[in-house]
Order: structure tokens, then C-alpha cells, then sequence
């Protein structure tokens, strides 16, 4: 899909048969408390991947990601997490966008100008390489500064 | 969050590749494959990303076509990707098993009221007549709050349709069980 200008244009539906998919697979990981769809499973509009706080230090309230899923294989991947008196945040995106390319990252600590991401447009490879890097991060957080 | 930190590093180790590899069996790593492929994909294709040979793919695959889960363009060589109509089918199934009529009409006057704010906010009928260039300029946030209201748009009109099926399906239950229980 492509108008005039080249740019494609945006996109389909949620992915519900693809997000189960990505839910039961994080469902099973160690690091992963449980996953919901938000606001409801009738009429989804993100799924909501909570993680273990047990796992963080206790600087850390609550670690989340927001996963949405396209029919077009685009999709936005948020990792949140509540600190005392503020957050840690980044995106992993893939949907049309003029000054950066098509798939890309928000880079942490704010989810900041978006850079190139070599990610597959794949379902179990983003949400594998997501989890491994949250793995990263609870590792890096142990380690501190 | 007051339990003592159990620490970094995931109980039984491995990365979260690894560890699908090991939990599920080759059937099951290509009916998760196959859920999100979209695009006709070959056996080799979906061997490789379900780490299993291009035979032990395309026995999985026959089955998941059997069951209808999947379908296969046949070619050399063939092709197969997640039949649409299955999992809309089985969508509508549970949510009709899940919900009363009521319920679900409930939802779908929601998403009406929804979809008529939308239609507002883009000043058009229809997500389709949403032009383009609604998406240039604008600082960054702007433009990521549109893109999203969009595919929220999207979602709403699918949503809509798949709810109105299972409203009208409970409904058609709800009515056999009035039925069948004034009979007895």
C-alpha cells in the first residue's frame, strides 16, 4: 500500500490470532507474571504483559509491556517501568514513519528519537528478543551502576 | 512489592528461544509459527522458524490444514499461512460460549459510540477515507496518536462485525434454552 508520495499508508486491524500467540508463549516465561488483554479479551486493544517485580530490585514498583499486534505485521512493543519517582521506558516499532525507517527503536531511558532496529518482522522473534532483553535489563539492574 | 528480590536470573535458564524449543513439541512450535503467518509461507520456511526440518513442518502442516487452522495453496512448491476464516470462526464461537446476548449487545452499542467519535475526529466516514497526508507534519507524538487512532478505528469496525455474529449467536442459544426448558 503506497500513496503518491511513496510513504506506505497506515494500517490494519489489531492481530488477535498472532497476540494469543505472543501471550501464551510470554505466558511461560520465568520472567513474566501474567499477561491480559486490555480492556477487555471481547474487543482488545493492546495485550498487557506484567512482569515479576520479585525479579527487580526493590527501586523498581512495576515493569510492564504493552504489545500491539497488525494484520499488517506492523506492531509497537512498550516496555514500561515505575521507579521511584518516575520511569524507564522504550519501544520496539514497526509502522510507517517519515524520518526514521519503517521498523526502528525508541531507546531507553524516555523511549527517545527512533533508531534503525534490525528486528525480523516476525511474531515469535520480536517477542523473543524482547524477553531476552528484559532478561538484560533485571540483570543489568542487579549488577547496579 | 515487598517479598525479598529472588534476583536476576530466570529460574531455569536459557534464552526465551531456547526455551520454546525445549517446552514444545514440533506440532505445537508450528501451529505457533503458522498463527501469525499471514503471507504463504513454504514448509521450508516455516521449518526454519519453527527449528524443526522442512518434513516434520509439512507433517504439522497437513494436520493444521485437516483441522482447518491452516490453509495450502498448492504450487511447487506449496505454500501454506493461518486460515483467516478459522480463527474468526473460533473468535466468534467463544465469545459467544463466554457472554449472554446482552452482554455482547452491550459491547457492540460501545464500540457504535465509539466508532461515531472517530468518525468525528477524522472528519470522515470510514477509516479507508483517511488520507495520507492526515499523517504529515505535526511534532512526534501528534503523528504517534493519530497512527494509533487510526488502527484503533481499524480494530473497532472488525470488532463490531465479529460481535454482532456472536450477540446473534447467544441469542439463538439463549432462545433453545427457553424452549427446551418450557417443554420439560
Amino acid at each position: 500500500m503506497t500513496d503518491g508520495s511513496g510513504d506506505p499508508t497506515p494500517t490494519g486491524p489489531l492481530d488477535v490470532p498472532t497476540l494469543e500467540t505472543v501471550a501464551g508463549r510470554a505466558g511461560s516465561h520465568p520472567l513474566v507474571e501474567r499477561w491480559v488483554f486490555d480492556p477487555s479479551g471481547a474487543s482488545p486493544r493492546l495485550l498487557r504483559i506484567e512482569l515479576d517485580g520479585n525479579a527487580y530490585p526493590p527501586s523498581v514498583e512495576a515493569a510492564r509491556l504493552d504489545v500491539r499486534w497488525f494484520v499488517t505485521d506492523d506492531y509497537s512493543v512498550h516496555y514500561v517501568e515505575s521507579q521511584d519517582g518516575g520511569r524507564y521506558e522504550c519501544r520496539w516499532d514497526r509502522h510507517p514513519k517519515a524520518s526514521a525507517p519503517r521498523t526502528h527503536f525508541h531507546p531507553p531511558p524516555d523511549a527517545g528519537e527512533a533508531t534503525p532496529s534490525p528486528l525480523d518482522p516476525h511474531h515469535l522473534d520480536v517477542c523473543f528478543t524482547v524477553l531476552d532483553w528484559v532478561a538484560e535489563r533485571v540483570e543489568e539492574l542487579h549488577d547496579g551502576p | 512489592m515487598s517479598e525479598e528480590p529472588r534476583g536476576p536470573v530466570p529460574a531455569d535458564g536459557g534464552d526465551a528461544r531456547s526455551r520454546w524449543r525445549a517446552d514444545r513439541t514440533t506440532f505445537q512450535r508450528v501451529y505457533d509459527v503458522v498463527t501469525g503467518t499471514t503471507e504463504p509461507a513454504t514448509a521450508d520456511e516455516i521449518g526454519d522458524r519453527a527449528d524443526c526440518s522442512a518434513d516434520g513442518a509439512r507433517s504439522a502442516l497437513e494436520q493444521l490444514v485437516e483441522m482447518g487452522v491452516a490453509e495450502k495453496r498448492d504450487g511447487r512448491p506449496a505454500t501454506y499461512r493461518r486460515n483467516d476464516a478459522y480463527f474468526r470462526w473460533k473468535r466468534v464461537e467463544r465469545l459467544a460460549e463466554e457472554h449472554t446476548a446482552a452482554e455482547l449487545r452491550e459491547r457492540v452499542d460501545a464500540l457504535v459510540e465509539e466508532d461515531e467519535a472517530l468518525q468525528k475526529r477524522f472528519g470522515v466516514p470510514d477509516p479507508d477515507a483517511v488520507s495520507p497526508g492526515a499523517f504529515d507534519g505535526g511534532d512526534r507524538s501528534a503523528v504517534h496518536d493519530r497512527w494509533e487512532a487510526l488502527t484503533q478505528w481499524r480494530s473497532v469496525r472488525r470488532d463490531l462485525r465479529v460481535l454482532q455474529r456472536a450477540a446473534h449467536r447467544a441469542a439463538g442459544r439463549d432462545e433453545r434454552g427457553t424452549r427446551d426448558g418450557a417443554s420439560v
